[in-house]
């Protein structure tokens, strides 16, 4: 199965990520069948499915932290190699993530959790903090900088990961249930922010939720069942309408 | 019940990694106890062995009646179990001896018969020239010489029931053969009636003498000695002394039963065995110092392993809970787990304590029945510390977890009780209250109370762990609120960089694991230095007690029974390696005001170059000085701190000394002194008391200017003397008698001194335990981080962070643990040593001033924590490189 778009460009590659015929298998347990996704340039994707359909899995192998058994990943015209260089690169340049359980390192500030990948970069301090100070800003935490995580709620710690995801201008931001642990309110106020700050900054946003809502706020929506993607025709989409009128493409698949 | 059982048992096998970490961690403890217990066991049985060493004969059996035969008595004693040698000896006095012509005779003397056995057996027939053999008679040095008798030549015996003829077999080491004259212990204690002129003659020649020799016991007309000498086999003896004293008396008592009436045994292992068990206790003590704090670090450390894995026993115990098992169930589980895990640490910790206990106390010092006996030992140990780092943690977090559900709300203000309760205050206020009460008391002092360990004043040892208890809380206290100062100010300093400032940042915020593991290194870098300069200054001081006791590398002390001349033995003095020597009088009977002192002469320059005069010895701290005042002054006399203080005697004061002189002890020569300095301790002096005078001005009044001491220098270690002390033995001429002793053999004779024992074996023990503590608390450290870093360490890995970065803020984490924990631990050990080394101090004749620091140990101590640092680092550098960033952040 597949979700490839056409290809949007007329030379090269200009998905800002596609993984072609990846799949994935721990043990003998095959979590992900040989897959393909390609994400546009500052697209905003959902991935929806239930637990243990591949989402999270497929999310790490676009991302690079997990390997694909085959097939392989490409982030704008480079294919991911996995050496452990060339990852450290990816991270620092390319791909921002953010976590459901936020992932913010406890002893550093706000501002210096946003500025972690550019210390990791090299990036001088002051650049560093006017970066961060200004991303902050953009998620409404501008007052909160020197706070220590602990010292802020579930919705202010997701926005930090937030504009941390954003710090070094990624071209994809991939975020695994960023309102999991949050209400629904703060849930989308926090998904509203990320949406938004990705739009104007360019980044394609790749979300990995069971939250329908959240989804909807994307521009595509992905459904995953056991470890393949699930994709409806129009002629298939035309029939459900017939017996549904106002089903949406989303709730159809479903 | 059966059930869950079979669940913890295969549980402490399914997850092999933390069982065993906590099983390495709880043998490491138990293997410390286990070696300090074997160490202690081959101590004992060296202290015992040493002191009976110089006892050749365990048993003499005297004749009380006429009717004794010692020829029948020594058959029948040497069928006895556990009798290795019984063999008999006839002594009997002489009214003099004479050579065939008549010209020559002698005074009254002692004649000895006896078999070829004995001689064998027994040192006290030792020939310098001839042999024994069923020839003739083996003549004394000095009668010898008086006789001009050598071997081959005849020898006329005149006893008050006769006179016999024996042709000379050789000639006698006279100061070999001193210890037959005593009739109770023929030992080298106490006054012998030593008589110059002494014949031995073998058992059968003296039996078929002529009768008017023999008669002896028969007639009753000479005085006969009939003796059986035993000796015992000592392999059946306990390695305790005071368990051999007993096996001696039991072996006494059999053989006196055998012959009641006739004879009367003497046992020569009492004294020996009495002064060993003093020496056991005192190791006893020593070990105590220097062990527990060793194994109270063991224990902590072991608690740290099962600290790493604290989080997934947690997870574990609730999942125990969510499926339905009951707290007893859940106990079970945990004491099941204990017991696999106490009972294989036990063992392991018994074969490596066994194995370091061997290689420091030398292949085969450890018997196997020690080993046997420290089994229980082991388990117990084992066992315990199981508890204390695995039930009782399970325990609370049982509690915590049914809390939980309870929803109760415990209050807590974050600190530890003991913390909230000043326990460190508390222990440190009773380490210096049992320290003043030691020191009201004498200071180490065990009670002569026959030899039994519950005689000892316990609180001795207290103040010393209770100093440990107090400063090891009060250094977790201090760390916790220094720790982020001083990395901070390291941080800056060291330009660590944006990583290295994440790093100590971290450590900083969180600093519960890094306080533990400081605490952990600190404590062991301080219980191993104390150590270390504990066991270097002991001997240090070791080899001052014997330069002070010998004076310097060889002693020779001439007797005054000599007869050669009095100058005959120096060239003798003059070896191969001898750089100088010295010789100086000593007057044990001069008289100052009505006392007798004692007083020695000396030849200063000669002196100064060859004795061992440290500027300790001299009450304003300075040799040279000193001796200068005494050389330029003809009349100047030192006078010791002892008479000093008693007669508040001060520079420039006149002392008016009488000396002896030949016409008797009544008759004196009085000498007109100035007092030019004080002394704290004479060279060779055992006595506190003395006076110290130029060889010239007694010389001067002396009828004969022999030198009663000389002392040799030489260019050589005191190992390697023995070559020297031998060759002047055997220049030392005919007719002079002389002991000769070196640092080697001082030391060894020392035998009832606790300076004997050999902590060096038990330093080094320690040490290397330190080493694998030190590395076992780094990597304990490490990993815990990483356990409880993990997600971290993955979620920076995913932000940009590359493996090297992370890598490096581990190690910076590391290095700061261990930079902070040797800094803090040299302090501490310092103070530890130097406690130490007070309390213990008063076994030395000097007691020392402080410890030796700077050794070789001590950099193989703090290399050893850095290389196991280093390890520790390498080890989890590779963890690093394996973890699974994906599959770390999926967890929940």
């Amino acid at each position: 199965m597949n979700e490839r778009q056409e290809n949007p460009g007329e030379s090269g590659n200009s998905f800002a990520i596609d993984a072609q015929a990846v799949s994935r298998a721990y043990g003998g347990y095959e979590a992900l069948h040989s897959t393909d996704l390609a994400i546009r340039e500052a697209e905003q994707v959902a991935i929806m499915g239930p637990s243990g359909c591949g989402k999270t899995t497929l999310l790490h192998i676009l991302g690079g932290l997990d390997r694909p058994g085959t097939g392989r990943v490409l982030v704008g015209d480079d294919e991911i190699s996995y050496r452990d260089g060339d990852l450290t690169r990816l991270h620092r340049t390319a791909v921002g993530f953010v976590f459901q359980g936020y992932g913010l390192i406890p002893s550093l500030t706000a501002a210096e959790n946003v500025e972690f990948t550019m210390l990791a970069a090299g990036v001088e301090a002051e650049e560093r903090r006017t970066r961060a100070l200004a991303l902050l800003s953009a998620v409404e935490l501008g007052d909160y900088s020197d706070r220590y995580p602990e010292e802020l709620s579930g919705g202010q710690r997701q926005r930090v990961a937030v504009a941390r995801s954003l710090a070094h201008a990624p071209s994809v931001v991939l975020a695994d249930e960023p309102t999991g642990n949050l209400d629904r309110e703060t849930g989308m106020l926090v998904i509203g922010l990320l949406s938004r700050v990705c739009r104007e900054r360019g980044a394609a946003l790749v979300v990995v939720t069971h939250d329908a809502e959240v989804a909807a706020q994307m521009e595509r929506v992905v459904h995953m069942k056991d470890g393949n993607i699930l994709v409806l025709n129009d002629v298939q989409f035309a029939e459900r309408l017939q017996r549904a009128p106002h089903m949406t493409r989303m709730e159809a698949v479903q | 019940m059966k059930g869950i059982l079979f669940y913890a048992f295969r549980a402490s096998f399914r997850d092999p990694r933390r069982s065993l970490s906590v099983t390495a961690a709880l043998a490491l403890a138990v293997g410390l106890t286990i070696s300090t217990v074997l160490y202690v066991a081959a101590s004992s049985r060296a202290l015992t062995d040493a002191a009976l060493r110089p006892v050749a004969a365990d048993l003499v059996a005297h004749g009380t009646t006429d009717r004794m035969s010692p020829v029948a008595v020594a058959a029948d004693y040497r069928i006895q179990p556990g009798v290795k040698v019984a063999e008999p000896l006839i002594a009997a006095d002489i009214t003099s001896m004479a050579r065939t012509d008549g010209t020559k005779s002698t005074g009254a003397g002692r004649l000895y018969a006896t078999t070829d056995a004995f001689v064998r057996t027994f040192p006290f027939v030792v020939t310098v020239e001839g042999a024994f053999d069923n020839k003739g008679a083996l003549i004394s040095q000095a009668t010898a010489s008086h006789l001009g008798l050598k071997t081959g030549d005849t020898v006329v015996v005149t006893s008050a029931s006769g006179t016999a003829s024996f042709p000379v077999a050789g000639i006698l080491d006279s100061a070999a053969s001193e210890p037959l004259f005593s009739s109770g212990d023929p030992n080298f204690e106490g006054e012998f009636a030593i008589v110059p002129d002494v014949v031995v003659l073998p058992l059968s020649v003296y039996q078929a003498s002529p009768a008017a020799l023999v008669p002896g016991v028969v007639q009753g007309k000479a005085p006969l000695d009939p003796q059986v000498y035993v000796q015992l086999d000592r392999t059946q003896f306990s390695a305790s002394p005071a368990r051999a004293q007993r096996n001696v008396r039991n072996f006494a008592f059999g053989l006196e039963r055998r012959f009641t009436g006739q004879v009367k045994i003497t046992n020569n292992d009492e004294s020996a065995l009495d002064r060993a068990k003093k020496d056991v206790i005192g190791a006893d003590i020593i070990f105590i110092f220097l062990g527990i704090p060793g194994v109270a670090v063991a224990g902590f450390l072991a608690f740290g392993a099962t600290q790493v894995f604290r989080e997934e026993g947690r997870r574990e115990l609730a999942l125990l809970r969510a499926r339905g098992a009951g707290p007893r169930q859940v106990m079970a589980v945990a004491a099941c787990n204990a017991a696999v895990v106490g009972l294989l640490g036990s063992v392991a910790g018994l074969l490596i304590g066994w194995a370091v206990a061997s290689l420091a106390g030398g292949i085969g010092a450890v018997r196997a029945s020690d080993v046997v006996s420290a089994a229980p030992v082991a388990l117990v140990a084992g066992l315990l510390l199981t508890v204390l780092a695995l039930v009782v943690p399970a325990i609370f977090s049982l509690r915590n977890e049914i809390t939980a559900e309870q929803r109760r709300i415990t209050r807590s203000n974050g600190a530890p009780a003991w913390q909230r309760y000043w326990l460190d205050g508390i222990a440190l206020g009773l380490a210096a209250l049992f320290f003043f009460i030691t020191y009201l008391t004498g200071g180490f002092k065990p009670a002569n109370a026959e030899g039994q360990n519950i005689s000892l004043a316990f609180y001795v040892f207290l103040g010393p762990l209770f100093l440990w208890l107090g400063l090891t809380l009060a250094m977790q206290r201090v760390l916790g609120r220094l720790l982020p100062v001083v990395l901070l100010g390291a941080g800056r300093f060291l330009r660590l960089g944006g990583f290295g400032q994440v790093a100590t940042r971290d450590l900083i915020r969180r600093p519960g694991v890094a306080t533990t593991t400081t605490t952990v290194v600190a404590l062991t870098v301080a219980f191993a230095l104390s150590v270390i300069a504990f066991t270097t200054t002991y001997q240090h001081e070791r080899t001052r007690d014997s330069q002070y006791v010998v004076g310097s590398d060889i002693r020779v002390a001439v007797s005054s029974a000599g007869i050669g001349s009095p100058t005959a033995i120096e060239p003798a003095l003059r070896q191969p390696g001898v750089t100088n020597v010295t010789g100086f009088m000593r007057e044990t009977n001069a008289l100052i005001g009505a006392q007798r002192q004692t007083v020695y002469a000396i030849d200063v320059p000669s002196f100064r170059q060859t004795a061992f005069l440290p500027d300790s010895f001299f009450v304003n701290g300075n040799a040279s000085s000193t001796l200068d005042a005494l050389a330029n002054t003809p009349n100047g006399v030192l006078v010791s701190r002892d008479e000093l203080i008693k007669f508040n005697i001060q520079l420039g004061d006149p002392l008016i000394v009488r000396l002896p002189t030949s016409a008797g002890e009544t008759s004196f020569t009085e000498l007109n002194l100035t007092v030019v300095g004080f002394v704290k301790y004479f060279p060779t002096s055992s006595q506190d008391s003395d006076f110290i005078i130029n060889r010239s001005a007694m010389a001067a009044v002396r009828p004969t200017p022999r030198n009663d001491i000389y002392l040799v220098r030489t260019s050589l270690d005191a190992t390697q003397l023995a070559p020297v002390t031998e060759a002047i033995r055997g220049a030392i001429p005919l007719g002079t008698q002389a002991r000769v002793e070196d640092l080697g053999t001082a030391t060894k004779l020392d035998t009832s001194s606790l300076t004997s024992l050999n902590v060096t074996g038990l330093g080094g023990i320690e040490r290397w335990y330190s080493y694998a503590f030190a590395a076992g608390a780094l990597l304990i450290f490490v990993f815990t981080l990483m356990a409880q870093r993990r997600k971290e360490y993955s979620t920076m890995r995913a932000l940009g962070a590359s493996l090297n970065q992370v890598r490096r803020m581990l190690a910076v984490q590391a290095a700061s643990v261990t930079a902070i924990g040797m800094v803090v631990g040299t302090a501490v050990g310092m103070v530890m040593a130097f406690v130490l080394v007070k309390l213990l101090g008063i076994i030395f004749i000097i007691p020392p001033s402080t410890a030796v620091f700077v050794s070789a140990g001590t950099w193989f101590l703090l290399g050893g924590a850095i290389i196991g640092a280093g390890a520790a680092m390498i080890v989890a550098a590779g963890a690093l490189g394996r973890s699974q960033v994906a599959s770390i952040l999926r967890e929940e």
